[in-house]
Formats: structure tokens, C-alpha cells, sequence
């Protein structure tokens, strides 16, 4: 999370140590966590800490931010006698939103609540003395359902003047209120219920005064979404049963995603098992993700690509006939060949198949970037008629078999955009849905406005950088398109890894699932620390609960060969060296980070102060490049006690040269002649300083800016020590010879390691 | 079987050519005694073996060597060409067979780092010199200047040479080299009402063609190269810097710098070229080149190939013209590359195919296929590049040529490239989606390389 202090310039001659974090409750009320969170200024703390670990106030925004939220002092209170009431009439949908709560409230570590009906609930109501507050006996009431199904919401809500009328609201909009007794989370429909209890799942915290009462935090909420289309686009593989299932649970319907379109042409399909590839999910693997989806609320939509990237269609050596170009010219095997009748024998069964598991009302066909690989057209006969008649063509054939299926078509918006000008284009039919990609940040996208105009359904589609989220999908909302898609691309077979190798692209969902719901802000919500952050504490399904662990800093001071801060030469003082961080002047070094003992991500570190040091305040090792050539390949740094975990504040300086590359090996010598070794990987437990998050457990201390405004961020690692009774006399820092070696900034031990879930 | 037999036969040849040594034979008359006689056999059986343990293995004939060879974007149209150039390595490389493999340029850089990571390199790859470089730093690559021996060198022009150079030392062979030209649409320069016999010369005039075109002739005038890092190029070839001299810091946010971004800003803006140039370039160009809706093409020559098997009518409309020059007077010269990854398990194999492949004879047989240049000496020096025609690639030839003496390689070497490069691009876009000025949008990207470079 980004530090409060990290953005501000700094003009004194050295960083100013009596810098202090945020109020408390000015942050609180702003419901930011801090990372960095400098405490006064010390001389070095020989000492043991009480508190070397204090878990982080939770990030506390609700995601996507409603469009009303009013903070209502007063809580309601989780007990076991708390009843979460349903219309009598209620569906899946609300009975599956209930679960939902139920599961959250079990994540906190209470039992399940009781689900009843309105009708028993209302009885005992009435015989507690009315609908007020005080008449729901000492266990309070959550009430779900839309005004009309639930009566007893329809009377709460009546109670505080709150209107739910899909009139106003629109389609999914709910309302939300929570007070002392009573919580009412009603829903213009169906889907608006079921975002209200979404949204009062992030609600659910420790009471900050009592940390053994459960509350919901007191809050009067209304929202809408601004795109009734809110999709995710991924490509399933074998581990999509597990991988996207979680995903669906976890984080698109918890951030109101309603569509979910599963790419799903490696799919094992049984009109086709000579192109089954090993990496490709069964159809039960694919069906699992349907239920899932189904189950969320999120509606699923096959993408199965046609006509280009269609190199699934000739694997195995298969179908190679179908090849527009013959596969010994071809560099690619990446178009089929319209004009060859064979090609609808393989492709059409296909197509059924996902209809017949899917169950769609619409079907993406792909199409994009046909002539971006391969010549297109090759053949002959593909010349004369041009590529604008072989394209529609394709198109007409697969729509028209679609269509007598009951199903529409979807397709990828590209060709269109760049053969706007072949004159077969005007015979595509409006109703197909053109799923228009634009990755970069614009102000405008006039791509979408020329759809509209040519009278195409659209929907605009990003990728994973924040601001061509916010900015598309600001665009979007201006030129009415129907809504937004944000598109994974981890590889057809990469969701086994996607957490370690795509991390940016996966939680990169949290600041889509905002601004597809929020089209209306260009600047970032969560930030990609924040974003990181948030999406580790959901994917581990477990909730925060506070913790407090001794530890003691390592002295760093006596092998400390560099400064973070850089003076430049610029004023040809004494401090002039030029030898500060690496060189670049005092517009591109740390002079941000605080010093003295400074909290980050929990840990209280002591961050050595070069003006206390005559300039040294890191340990830089050898790498390949200037200023590390002359720096030492090992430095040794004295502990004396036992540790059940060391938590390392550390960055490199450039990247190294490839992913997972050992850039360091931390060798922790024990007192018994042992030692434990850890390697320090490039993108799996270290970054750049300049890095964003860029795997799951890669975690980021301290976030903050240089002088100039370029950001910068720290990492932070924190070993377990798998013997944590053993002392430990000494920790050995080494570089591996890669090229570049970390800079080490502080070294905290804790007594015991930090729980999964504080993390 | 077969291995012993081809074994044997090739000791056969190399004592025909007295390459093997005479030991074994002075032993056949030796004879004062058995037991010496035994011992010498001995030795004779043992430097037999060490000698054959030294030779390459194609002369051995031993387990023989395939080396896996990439080029970039060169099927289906240069089919023949890179066949019979194996064809013939192969023939006189006996146990050397060569597997070729073409990568669209797009994908070569992602497909090479999987293939490396992956342990299963190519051989020789076929890459361009901003490539190279990055995985030059990687150090992945074989130094040239090391496998290569000066004499061999000194056959190569020295600034191309030097075009595969990071910190001092060469990591890959130049191949060819590609400076555009412009070719464009006589039937839309007449429709236009400009002068198809009067191209523009200057990257001024391209301007006021492409405004006239697009005014005129109602479709655009041309798609200026700015994808990617293409705007980098552009900046020198106005005489605008990147980098300071000692390379540590980006300088291309001067006022001059902003003038130039802001003038392809507001031609966007105006709408005077289209909104998919900054995310198709060439491709995109040539594409809607190819269908008879652009004035112009700027491109390597090359891709007229391209322009003739998707539409005969338009290369038949096509005159092509020198590449109109901005202020710096000079044009990039893309040069093609030939590496070898340092993990290949044949890499002195990979080095001598290499040389085969960018030799005066190859190379001058590849240019007679398709307007490029070879980056040797001799083979540049034939008469054959200085004759025109009549067809738009024999202009190209010829102009191209003519402009070799002001073209050079204007690509960019910078640590850390993939990063540099990405936050170029998408600060570029940023101001010409407006989502930046063009000043701040340069500010930006200097600082972001300031704080990496």
C-alpha cells in the first residue's frame, strides 16, 4: 500500500526523521491502510519489540465503491442468535446470496447463522414488539430480498424512508442499510439483492474496540451499476476447475462481474478428440466453471475462435487440409480456409457442443486479426473474391447456424475496424455483438462511437494497465455501449502459473470490477500495491485477524556500504559524493523512504539514517555494472537469539535478467554449526525498485515516489524459519552472480512467523 | 552398424587426406618384437581414438548435427531461397542437417526467451539489432568478435558490424539491410490532383501530400511509422538525440522534441491519418495500401511482395521514390541480424552456418530476390545494385541504394530495452489519444528512463 509520506518532496538536506505518519483517524476515516507508518525518530533499538509485527488495519473501501455511501455510527453486532430472513417466496438467487453471508461470517471464525423465512420471522417479530429495531429480539436481523418478496425488508426499509424501485435504481441496484439490530440489504431485482449482500460482505470486521465481537460496520448505501455488462474474459485449460471456480468465488461475484466469456476452443471436445491437446480441460472440467458461474450469478458465454487463431483446429498434424495457407508454406498454422466446405464439418460440431454445454444465449466466434500472422487470402480463388467477401462469408455462415440454434453471435471487433473501408462489411448483421479491444489509455476512443454508428451492440474490452481501464471504460459509458470486458491473457494453458507469472493481470480484476461498475472516475481506485494487496487477503479466503509479534531489528549498521539517498552534484558541499543509491542524483533515490524505526506492512523495521552514518545506511552486494562492481560479495550480519522468522526489506536496483533467477542466496547460520538457506528469486520474492507487484507472494513493504515523481516500491520477505528454538548467530548476505545483487535495507526477526491470513 | 561403417569410412578419408597421423602405419614394420609391436598397437588404437574424438563430428560422421535455424518473417516468399541455402550447407557439410524454422517478427522475442528458458535453443536465429542487444545483456548470446576470426570480420562493413555491439563487444553477424523507400498510389496521387512523376522529398512535403490526398482524394494520405518505438527513429532522422553522450540520460523532451510529437499529434487529430496506425504499423499500412485506401507506403521494399499477391492492381499502380528525409538528412537503416545463443549445444556449428548464410555469395544471391542490401563489402560492391528498371522494385533498388550513403542504423541500445521500450510506447499513445500533452507525455517517459536507464 502506498505510504503517505512517500509522494512528498523533500527540500532539506536530509530525509526529515521527525516526519509522521497520517492521524490514525484521520486514515481511518479515509479507510486507507498504511504500509509505512514511521514512528519517531530513535537512536538504534538494541532492544526486543513488543510489537516487531502488528497486522495492518484492513483496506476497509468497499470494491467497487457504491454510488452512495453514507457511515452510520452505530454497528450491527454478529451473534449466533442473528437470523438472516428471506422472502417466503425466495429464490436460488437469494437463498444463494444468504449462503454467501453465511460463508462470510464463517470466514470470521462464528458459527452459521439461521436462515428463516419472513413469515416465521415476522411472527416473532410481532410478538417482540414490532418492526423497530428493538423488536427483533437480541440477535438482530439481516433481511434479504427484493421490497416486494420480503415484507418485513419492505417495512424496514419503509422505516427509514429508503426507496428500492427498479425505476430508480435500474437493473441490479440495491440498497443497503445497517444499524444497530437490523440490516436490511434489498435488491431492485434478483441480482441487485445479490450485490447488496456482496457489498455487506465487505462490511463484516472486528469490532476495532472489542476484537471479540463480530459487527458489520454501521453504513446507508445506494448503487447502481453504470455498464449492465460487467464481463471477465479468460481461456480455460486443465486447471480451470480449480483455478477459475476459485476465482468466480472469490473475486468476480464478490466484485460483481455478471459475465463471464470462457474461451474454450482447447477444450476436449468429443465431435474432435484427434486435436485434444494435454493441457486442454475435459468438458467436466469446462462444466464446472459453468456451474460455478451460473451459481454466482454471472452468466457464462463460450468463445470458441474461428477463422483466425485457429491453430487448436490443426493440432496433432490435424486438419491440415483446412490451412488457408498449405502448411509447407505456411509460417504459421493460424488461418483456415473459408472456401473449403470441410472446415464447417470440424468447426460447426464444435460450435453445437459448446452450445449444448454452455447453454448460451450468446456465443463469441473469435475473429480477430485474420490477416496479422498469414498472408490472407492465399488461395487463389480467396484473392479474386478479396478478403472482405471471404471474411463475411465465414461470418454469415457460422451467425446462421448459430441463429437456427437460438443462439446469438459475438466476435471480436478488430477486422472490421481496419476493412472498415471493404464494402462486404455493410452485410454483417446488426445484432451481432462486437467486442471491441483497445488496450492503451485514450481520452477518446472513437472505435466505439464508429460500432454504434454502423449499428452494432457493443462492448469494450481492456486489458489488464489501470489506466486503460478507466479511461475505456469512461469512454464506454459516454458512448452508450452495452458494457465492458476485461481480458486475461495468461497463455492457453497457463492458469496453473498465472498467480506467479501474470499476477498483474490477476489482480488487476479488482480495479476492473470498480471502474466497469464506477465508469464515471478516471483516476485509480486501488492502486497496483493496494490492488495486490486486496486480491492476496481474498484469494486465501481468510480473514484478517490481528496479531501482535515480538521480534528485534538486525544491525546492519556495521556492514551498511552505501546510502539510499543520493546527493547529487549539485551543490558541491561536503555531502557531495555522488555516491549515493546508484548514482543518478537526488532526483532518482530513496530520500522518501522514512528512516529511524518505520513500520511497513506490519513490520517495524529500523531503517538506518545516513546522515547517523556518514552516509552508509544499505548493504549493496556485487553485481556486474557500476556502482555494485566494487561492492562485496558477502557481507555477514551478527544475530544472537532465536527467530521464528526474518523479514527482509530489499529491492534490486535493475532487473535481473530473467523471471525466477537467483539473484542472492541469505544464508542463516544457527548456533549448533547449521544453517538454512534462501534464495532470493527475481520476481518471486524480490523486485526493482521500480517494480509494481509481480507475483502472488511477492509482497511490497514500502510504496512511495522519488524526488521527480517516478514511483518506487521496496519488497518485502519474510522467511519462516522452520526451526524456530535454534538461535541464530549470524545472517550472510550473497550475492549469486547474476549480474545485479539486492540492496538490503533493514532486517527485522520476529519471534514467531506471521499468520497466513495477516499477511 | 551404420554408425561403425560411416565411422570407418570417414578414418578412410582423413588418412587419404593426411590428416590422420602416421604412427599406425610405421608399426607394420616393426618387427623386433611381439610385445612391442602389441604396445604400439596400442597407441595406435588410443590416438586413433583421440583423434577422432577431436574432429568435428560431420567429418567423423559420427551422430550427426542438426542445428535449428530461425529466420524472421521470410516463408512463404523466400521459400526456395533459404532451401537452396541449406540445401547447399548441407551438401558441403556432410552430418550437418539444418531445421528451419520462420517466426513472424511479433513473436520471435517471446518465442526465442521461451526456447531459452526453456533449454531447447535455436542454433542461429535471425534477429534485429534492438533484439540482439537485449539479449546480448542477458548474456545470451555468442560474442562474435571472439568466434569469428578478424580476416573473416573484416569482409563486413564496420558500422554494420557494429550494429550487434552492447558494451563494446559484437553478439551477432549483420545479415541484410532494409532502407525504405516510399512507394505510392499513382491513381491516387491523379485523383489527389498531385503530380505522380513529383513524390515528396522531404518528410515536409509527405505532409502536405498526405493533407492533399486525404482533402482530394477522400481516403488517407499515408500512416506515418510511429508504432512502437518507430518515433525514436524519427527523432534522429531530425537530428533529434535520445540519449546524452555518455548514454545515462534521455534527452527527448526538448522543445524541439515536443514541436515534432505535437505536429503528428494534431494530424491525428485532424484526422489525417487513422486511428489503427499507432496499433497496426506496418501491417496495418501495407494492408490498407494493398486494398487501394492509402496515398502512400512507407516500407521497407520488401513488403511490395506483399502489396503484389494481395492486390496485382495496385502494384501495378505503384511507383516507388526515395524515402523523404526529415531534417537530420539521414534515414534508419534496419539491419537484420544473425545470432547464436550461447546455450546452443552446437554453437561453432551454428557460428560457421552463420557465416555461410551472411557470406558475399548468399548474400548477393538474397538481394537479387528482394530489395535488400548485404552487409558485406564485396558482395555490396557488384554492379547489380546499381541498375534500375522498370518495375517498382527495381526503382526500389536503385533509390535505396542511392540513399545508402545517409542511412544508418538509428535503433536505440539501451539496458533493460523491454521496460525502456514498453513505457515509450505507452507514453507515446498517451499523447496521441490525448491523454497526455505531448510534453508532459515526454517529461514523463524521460524520467521513467532516467530512473532505469
Amino acid at each position: 500500500m502506498r505510504g503517505s509520506e512517500g509522494a512528498t518532496p523533500r527540500l532539506s538536506r536530509w530525509p526529515n526523521r521527525r516526519r509522521r505518519a497520517l492521524p490514525g483517524l484521520l486514515a481511518a476515516a479515509l479507510g486507507i491502510a498504511i504500509a509505512a507508518q514511521p514512528a519517531p525518530s530513535q537512536p538504534w533499538a538494541a532492544g526486543a519489540w513488543p510489537d516487531a509485527y502488528v497486522t495492518p488495519p484492513r483496506d476497509a473501501r468497499i470494491i467497487p465503491l457504491p454510488k452512495s455511501l453514507r457511515r452510520l455510527d452505530a454497528p450491527f453486532e454478529i451473534t449466533p442468535a442473528t437470523r438472516i430472513v428471506v422472502g417466503d417466496a425466495a429464490g436460488p438467487e437469494d437463498l444463494y446470496a444468504a449462503r454467501e453471508l453465511n460463508e462470510e461470517i464463517a470466514a470470521w471464525g462464528a458459527p452459521l447463522l439461521a436462515v428463516v423465512r419472513a413469515s416465521a420471522a415476522g411472527d416473532q417479530a410481532r410478538l417482540g414488539g414490532g418492526l423497530g429495531s428493538g423488536g427483533w429480539g437480541s440477535g438482530g436481523v439481516i433481511l434479504l430480498g427484493e421490497p416486494a418478496l420480503n415484507p418485513l425488508a419492505d417495512a424496514a426499509l419503509a422505516e427509514h424512508r429508503i426507496s428500492v424501485d427498479l425505476r430508480d435504481l435500474g437493473p441490479e441496484g440495491y440498497a443497503l442499510r445497517v444499524g444497530p439490530g437490523v440490516v436490511v440489504a434489498s435488491g431492485a431485482d434478483r441480482r441487485g439483492t445479490f450485490y447488496a449482500v456482496q457489498t455487506l460482505r465487505q462490511l463484516v470486521e472486528r469490532d476495532p474496540r472489542n476484537p471479540g465481537r463480530l459487527i458489520i460496520r454501521g453504513a446507508s448505501v445506494r448503487d447502481w451499476p453504470d455498464h449492465p455488462i460487467r464481463a471477465v474474459h479468460v481461456v480455460l485449460d486443465s486447471h480451470s476447475d480449480v483455478f477459475h471456480t476459485a476465482l468466480i468465488d472469490r473475486i468476480f461475484s464478490r466484485y460483481k462481474f455478471n459475465v463471464l466469456i470462457a474461451e474454450s476452443e482447447y477444450v476436449r471436445w468429443e465431435s474432435a478428440p484427434n486435436i485434444w491437446h494435454p493441457g486442454g480441460a475435459t468438458t467436466a472440467q469446462a462444466a464446472a466453471v459453468i456451474a460455478a458461474a451460473r451459481e454466482h450469478l454471472i452468466e457464462p458465454i463460450p468463445l470458441i475462435q474461428t477463422l483466425g487463431h485457429v491453430g487448436w483446429l490443426f493440432h496433432n498434424d490435424q486438419n491440415l487440409d483446412l490451412m488457408e495457407m498449405p502448411p509447407e508454406l505456411a509460417p504459421a498454422r493460424f488461418a483456415y480456409d473459408p472456401l473449403n466446405p470441410r472446415v464447417y464439418e470440424v468447426v460447426l460440431p464444435v460450435l453445437d457442443e459448446a452450445i449444448a454445454l454452455f447453454r448460451p444465449r450468446l456465443l463469441h466466434i473469435g475473429h480477430d486479426e485474420v490477416r496479422n500472422v498469414v498472408p490472407f487470402p492465399w488461395s487463389e480463388e480467396g484473392r479474386r473474391l478479396g478478403f472482405g467477401e471471404l471474411f463475411v462469408r465465414d461470418t454469415l455462415r457460422l451467425y446462421d447456424h448459430l441463429k437456427a440454434r437460438g443462439v446469438g453471435t459475438m466476435m471480436w471487433g478488430d477486422v472490421l475496424l481496419t476493412n472498415e473501408f471493404a464494402p462486404e462489411m455493410s452485410r454483417l448483421p446488426r445484432d451481432i455483438v462486437m467486442v471491441d479491444w483497445q488496450y492503451h489509455a485514450a481520452a477518446r476512443y472513437p472505435s466505439l462511437d464508429r460500432f454504434r454508428a454502423w449499428g452494432f451492440p457493443v462492448l469494450a474490452a481492456t486489458w489488464y494497465r489501470h489506466d486503460n481501464i478507466a479511461s475505456l471504460s469512461r469512454d464506454a459509458r459516454r458512448a452508450g455501449v452495452s458494457g465492458m470486458v476485461r481480458t486475461t491473457w495468461t497463455g492457453y494453458f497457463g492458469n496453473r502459473g498465472a498467480l506467479v507469472s501474470s499476477y498483474q493481470q490477476i489482480y488487476g480484476y479488482l480495479p476492473a470490477a470498480d471502474h466497469f461498475w464506477n465508469a464515471g472516475r478516471d483516476g485509480p481506485s486501488l492502486d497496483a500495491v493496494e490492488a495486490a494487496s486486496r486480491f492476496r487477503e481474498e484469494w486465501r479466503a481468510a480473514r484478517v485477524e490481528p496479531q501482535t509479534i515480538p521480534g528485534r531489528a538486525l544491525d546492519i549498521r556495521a556492514v551498511a556500504n552505501r546510502s539510499h539517498i543520493d546527493r547529487g552534484h549539485i551543490d558541491g558541499g561536503p555531502d557531495d559524493d555522488g555516491a549515493g543509491w546508484l548514482g543518478k542524483g537526488p532526483d532518482y533515490d530513496l530520500r522518501n523512504l522514512p528512516v529511524g524505526q518505520a513500520r511497513f506492512a506490519g513490520v517495524l523495521f529500523n531503517v538506518v539514517d545516513p546522515a547517523d552514518r556518514g552516509g552508509r545506511s544499505i548493504v549493496l552486494l556485487r553485481g556486474a555494472r557500476e556502482p555494485f562492481l566494487a561492492m562485496p560479495e558477502r557481507v555477514t550480519i551478527g544475530a544472537g537469539f532465536p527467530a521464528g522468522a526474518l523479514c527482509f526489506l530489499h529491492a534490486l536496483p535493475y532487473p535481473a535478467s530473467r523471471f525466477g533467477e537467483t539473484v542472492a542466496t541469505y544464508r542463516v547460520r544457527f548456533g549448533d554449526g547449521g544453517a538454512a538457506e534462501i534464495p532470493i528469486r527475481y520476481r518471486v520474492n524480490i523486485g526493482t525498485w521500480l517494480d509494481e507487484p509481480i507475483a502472488f507472494e511477492h509482497e511490497i513493504g514500502w510504496a512511495g515516489s522519488t524526488r521527480s515523481g517516478v514511483d518506487v516500491r521496496i519488497s518485502l520477505f519474510c522467511w519462516t524459519n522452520p526451526d524456530a528454538g535454534r538461535p541464530i548467530v549470524a545472517v550472510d548476505l550473497q550475492a549469486a552472480g547474476a549480474g545485479i545483487a539486492p540492496a538490503v535495507f533493514a532486517i527485522t526477526a520476529l519471534d514467531r512467523a506471521r499468520g497466513a491470513a495477516g499477511r | 552398424m551404420s554408425s561403425t561403417r560411416s565411422r570407418s569410412d570417414s578414418v578412410r578419408r582423413e588418412r587419404a587426406s593426411g590428416r590422420i597421423p602416421f604412427v599406425c602405419a610405421r608399426t607394420s614394420v616393426a618387427m623386433i618384437r611381439r610385445l612391442l609391436a602389441l604396445v604400439l598397437a596400442l597407441i595406435c588404437a588410443l590416438a586413433l581414438a583421440l583423434t577422432l574424438a577431436l574432429l568435428p563430428s560431420q567429418v567423423r560422421g559420427g551422430p550427426s548435427v542438426t542445428l535449428e535455424f530461425w529466420t524472421i518473417s521470410l516463408q512463404p516468399f523466400f521459400n526456395d531461397y533459404v532451401n537452396g541455402l541449406i540445401a547447399a550447407y548441407e551438401r558441403s557439410n556432410p552430418g550437418v542437417k539444418v531445421r528451419w524454422v520462420d517466426v513472424q517478427f511479433a513473436a520471435v522475442e517471446q518465442k526465442l526467451l521461451a526456447a531459452l528458458a526453456g533449454g531447447v535453443p535455436p542454433d542461429v536465429v535471425n534477429l534485429n539489432t534492438e533484439t540482439t542487444a537485449r539479449l546480448a545483456e542477458r548474456n545470451a548470446l555468442v560474442d562474435m568478435d571472439e568466434a569469428v576470426p578478424a580476416q573473416v570480420r573484416a569482409r563486413y562493413f564496420e558500422g554494420l558490424w557494429r550494429s550487434g555491439q552492447v558494451r563494446g563487444r559484437t553478439y551477432a553477424l549483420p545479415w541484410y539491410v532494409v532502407p525504405n523507400v516510399i512507394a505510392y498510389n499513382t491513381a491516387i496521387y491523379r485523383r489527389a490532383g498531385l503530380n505522380p512523376s513529383e513524390p515528396p522529398q522531404t518528410e515536409e512535403e509527405m505532409i502536405q501530400h498526405a493533407r492533399t490526398i486525404k482533402d482530394r482524394a477522400k481516403v488517407y494520405g499515408f500512416m506515418p511509422n510511429l508504432d512502437g518505438v518507430r518515433l525514436l527513429h524519427r527523432f534522429q532522422e531530425n537530428g533529434l538525440p535520445i540519449l546524452s553522450a555518455d548514454g545515462k540520460r534521455a534527452v527527448f523532451n526538448s522543445s524541439e522534441h515536443v514541436r515534432y510529437l505535437t505536429r503528428y499529434v494534431d494530424l491525428l487529430k485532424e484526422d489525417y491519418f487513422p486511428e489503427d496506425t499507432l496499433r497496426r504499423g506496418y501491417l496495418g499500412a501495407t494492408e490498407r495500401y494493398s486494398a487501394g485506401q492509402l496515398g502512400m507506403l512507407i516500407t521497407g521494399p520488401q513488403f511490395l511482395l506483399r502489396v503484389k499477391n494481395d492486390n496485382p492492381e495496385v502494384y501495378a499502380q505503384t511507383f516507388v521514390a526515395a524515402y523523404p528525409r526529415g531534417k537530420g538528412n539521414t534515414l534508419h537503416l534496419a539491419t537484420m541480424t544473425m545470432a547464436v545463443p550461447k546455450s546452443s549445444r552446437n554453437a561453432a556449428s551454428a557460428v560457421d552456418f552463420a557465416l555461410f548464410v551472411t557470406n558475399d555469395e548468399n548474400q548477393l544471391a538474397f538481394s537479387k530476390q528482394v530489395v535488400v542490401f548485404p552487409s558485406t563489402r564485396q558482395a555490396a560492391a557488384d554492379p547489380f545494385f546499381r541498375r534500375g528498371g522498370a518495375g517498382p522494385e527495381d526503382v526500389a533498388r536503385k533509390v535505396a541504394a542511392a540513399d545508402l550513403p545517409y542511412a544508418r542504423d538509428l535503433s536505440v541500445i539501451v539496458p533493460n530495452a523491454g521496460d525502456l521500450f514498453r513505457i515509450f510506447r505507452e507514453a507515446v499513445e498517451s499523447a496521441f489519444y490525448g491523454k497526455r500533452t505531448p510534453k508532459d507525455a515526454l517529461d514523463w517517459v524521460v524520467r521513467q528512463w532516467n530512473a532505469r536507464l
